[in-house]
């Protein structure tokens, strides 16, 4: 019989094509953008296992992924374009919504989950999966359920439901859990089995896939009751009642046909790729009756369910609210706050990676410059090399990530066991100290070399030691020839600091990020993080031009300042 | 930790190349158009032409003032959002063109002042020689000036493109699969993410030193 039903189901899909009313002229919104451009969008996340992600070669697979592709065979279908060029455009959880909202990508499908908050921004489909939020631990943790976390670190990936869940809960039991948001499902697990939180909180099928992804999976169980239930939808924009029809049309004909239930077995119960581990998932009730009824029901009722009829059409143009700012976050506070806890981590960041970078910039400086210490010179050469010539990026990394991995056994587990932002500024200064004191020793050493030999030979002549020679003669002399170029190394610390965004440190420009993902007002939070950067930057060019005029050496300059 | 294991890396190749291709487009795209932008502006902020000379300055201070991760989020996020608003709905996956306008004009800004700099060591005799000889104001600076200027920042300028070079790695926060984004998923993915940074740090290390040997050598033949 389901062999039967295979063969039939593609048949069936056409007729009940054919046989739909087309009204070929009346196309709007996106089926008609879909029609005149010849292509369409689809985001895809990249590691939402087993729901949209790269199997092997970067192909883009999974269960929301399938179910996406058969709403593609749909579109082409009914706009009648078999050679429709399909698009693949990767998102995560913290662009997924702007990505719709402003275009770039016409429909969604991996592991969202339809909520109020949400579907303010753009429109949701008929839900594709239902999942309770939990934790993957590791069996020996002694975690079995949310209220264990007390005083512990929880990661979770940002921009999620799960995040907000989590702070919420964190507030309002005052738990004083350490948090960490990770930038993808992928990075949270990485965290969670490095041994830099105890947990991970995600959805149920998730973390089932995530697991399947260890090296070994059983050493990781989930666990915990659901703290919520969540229902995932297809996202697309809002008041496209026409598009969002035709989406759940061929949705609600996979799952009462069989076919959506043929496509969970294939993810959830069945070897997938890119290792061919089975997650076990069987399916749950709240599943089955989904595909006996499909529908779009979220789990967060406080809202009114959109409907498409009685949306009030979006009015065309940005709505500027700088009230945003000074409204509250849904975890306390106004954003205005989230702004100024990025600009201190921001100020607090450069200025003591500035010293750390003074700190070893200098000797190294010296000894890039000195003419009869062949080895210190070469070693200082060397030093200068590498961190000149290795990406911030790639160094942030290899400090954050790898560091810890390759330190003896308790050292790195003594790190992984600190709080989460003493982690990432750890990385973040070391890295950022070390990559500045390669430029300032090349200034050093610059100034040094422009100093005339005479000067040194002069020191030595009237019975100065070396070390004498360069604390009261040469020393005093370069450091304030080498000032101008020192400013402008020091305010690109402040620029280069924003690169700790990507370990999650919570700097101004994440707080950009952060903003945008909460408010749905892109232009007030990067205009607001832009304008704080530029005052950054006036506020460090005004006090150095002060400290440059006051210690300026007549006669001696390295670059002429006009 | 235990034994490092760089077989995904060898099995990864074909990807470690598609994401090199990335890379290559967008640093050649910049370098090329930030130098013609970079070169106008520097010209620009020279210019007697008093409102040029301050939306030149301005230009300049402001891409130089804001860190480059602010920018190329800027140019995905939120450009194509006002464009969208002028010109209609953009299409598609912009990450990779929105990646090279926004390296390409943040990079002008820096090609700008290196370009200043080499246009005033040209001493001021020469433009009046080129006036007096009856040359206009622009031909003496194509043909004098800006020749002069290039040969003797050339050193600069290509130190630059270094640094362009390893700063194409941050296309990581709009989610581009550059070379190093690339050596990350793959790393992510295959559960070695130690063996590939280190891959990845070393690549980087290793073209970054040929090409600072190489400008160093520039260097020494331009001094002669």
């Amino acid at each position: 019989m389901p062999k039967l039903l295979r063969i039939l189901a593609p048949f069936a899909c056409l007729l009940v094509l054919l046989l739909a009313p087309r009204p070929v002229l009346a196309l709007e919104g996106t089926l008609r953008k879909i029609q005149e451009s010849g292509a369409i969008t689809l985001g895809h996340r990249e590691s939402s296992l087993p729901f949209s992600y790269y199997g092997d070669n970067q192909q883009v697979i999974g269960y929301s992924h399938t179910l996406m592709l058969r709403v593609v065979r749909a579109i082409k279908a009914q706009l009648a374009m078999p050679d429709l060029r399909v698009r693949l455009m990767p998102v995560n959880s913290s662009n997924r919504i702007t990505l719709v909202q402003n275009g770039t990508v016409d429909l969604e499908c991996g592991s969202t989950t339809n909520n109020a908050e949400r579907r303010k921004q753009v429109a949701f489909s008929n839900t594709i999966f239902i999942v309770g939020t939990r934790l993957l631990t590791h069996v020996s943790s002694g975690v079995k359920d949310f209220p264990d976390l007390a005083g512990k670190t929880v990661v979770t990936t940002a921009g999620t439901t799960s995040e907000r869940l989590l702070r919420r809960m964190n507030d309002d039991n005052r738990m004083s859990m350490s948090l960490i948001s990770a930038k993808d499902h992928g990075e949270s697990f990485m965290i969670l089995t490095t041994g830099r939180a105890v947990a991970f909180m995600m959805d149920d099928a998730l973390l089932f896939g995530e697991r399947a992804k260890a090296k070994n999976p059983r050493e990781w169980i989930v666990t915990g009751t659901p703290l919520s239930q969540e229902a995932y939808g297809c996202m697309m924009r809002k008041d496209d009642p026409a598009f969002r029809a035709l989406v759940n049309e061929t949705l609600a004909w996979l799952m009462t046909s069989g076919e959506a239930e043929r496509i969970y077995a294939q993810w959830f119960t069945s070897p997938i790729p890119p290792r061919g581990l089975n997650l076990h998932f069987p399916i749950s009730e709240a599943m089955k009756n989904l595909f006996r009824e499909p529908n779009d029901l979220s789990f967060d009722q406080d809202e009114p369910r959109q409907t498409a009829a009685t949306t009030p059409a979006r009015p065309t143009g940005y709505h500027w609210n700088w009230g945003i700012l000074t409204s509250a976050t849904p975890s306390g506070g106004t954003y205005l706050h989230w702004l100024i806890t990025g600009l201190f981590w921001t100020v607090l960041l450069s200025v003591s990676a500035w010293l750390l970078a003074l700190a070893l910039g200098i000797p190294l400086g010296i000894a890039r410059a000195s003419t009869h210490r062949l080895v210190w010179r070469n070693l200082a050469m060397a030093y200068v090399e590498l961190f000149r010539d290795i990406p911030l990026l790639v160094q942030l990394f290899l400090w954050y990530f790898v560091l810890p991995e390759l330190m003896p056994g308790p050292w790195g587990e003594a790190i992984k066991g600190w709080r989460p932002e003493a982690q990432q500024f750890l990385a973040a200064w070391l890295c950022l100290g070390m990559f500045t004191a390669a430029r300032v020793a090349e200034q050093v050493r610059a100034a040094l070399q422009a100093i005339p030999p005479g000067q040194k030979e002069a020191a030595l002549a009237l019975g100065l030691t070396s070390v004498q020679a360069y604390r009261w003669v040469l020393l005093p002399v370069a450091l304030r020839i080498t000032l101008p170029p020192l400013t402008s190394e020091f305010l690109n610390v402040f620029k280069n600091s924003s690169v700790a965004t990507t370990i999650g440190l919570l700097e101004l420009s994440r707080q950009a990020q952060q903003l945008v993902d909460y408010t749905a007002q892109p232009y007030e939070a990067f205009i607001a993080v832009t304008l704080l950067y530029l005052l950054i930057n006036l506020t460090v060019l005004f006090g150095m031009r002060r400290l440059e005029q006051g210690v300026r050496v007549p006669g001696l300059a390295l670059e002429g300042r006009e | 930790m235990i034994g490092l294991d760089f077989s995904s890396a060898l099995a990864a190749w074909p990807l470690l190349l598609e994401g090199a291709i990335v890379t290559a487009r967008i640093t050649l795209t910049a370098m090329l158009v930030g130098l013609v932008w970079g070169t106008v502006l520097a010209v620009a902020r020279l210019s007697p032409v008093r409102p040029l000379a301050w939306l030149a300055t301005l230009y300049i201070n402001l891409f130089r003032s804001v860190p480059l991760v602010m920018v190329i989020l800027w140019f995905f996020l939120i450009v194509p959002e006002v464009l969208h608003g002028l010109f209609g709905r953009a299409v598609g996956d912009i990450r990779l063109a929105s990646a090279m306008v926004a390296f390409a004009l943040f990079e002008a800004a820096y090609y700008a002042e290196i370009l200043r700099a080499g246009i005033l060591s040209v001493p001021h005799g020469q433009m009046e020689a080129g006036l007096a000889l009856g040359f206009t104001r622009g031909a003496t600076l194509r043909s004098i000036i800006l020749p002069q200027a290039f040969r003797n920042m050339l050193p600069l300028l290509l130190t630059q493109a270094v640094i362009l070079f390893q700063d194409t790695s941050l296309v990581y926060v709009i989610g581009l699969a550059d070379f190093f984004g690339m050596s990350y998923k793959i790393g992510d993915r295959d559960g070695r993410l130690t063996e590939m940074l280190i891959m990845a740090g070393a690549v980087y290390l290793c073209i970054g030193l040929l090409f600072s040997r190489l400008v160093a050598r520039l260097q020494k033949r331009f001094s002669k």
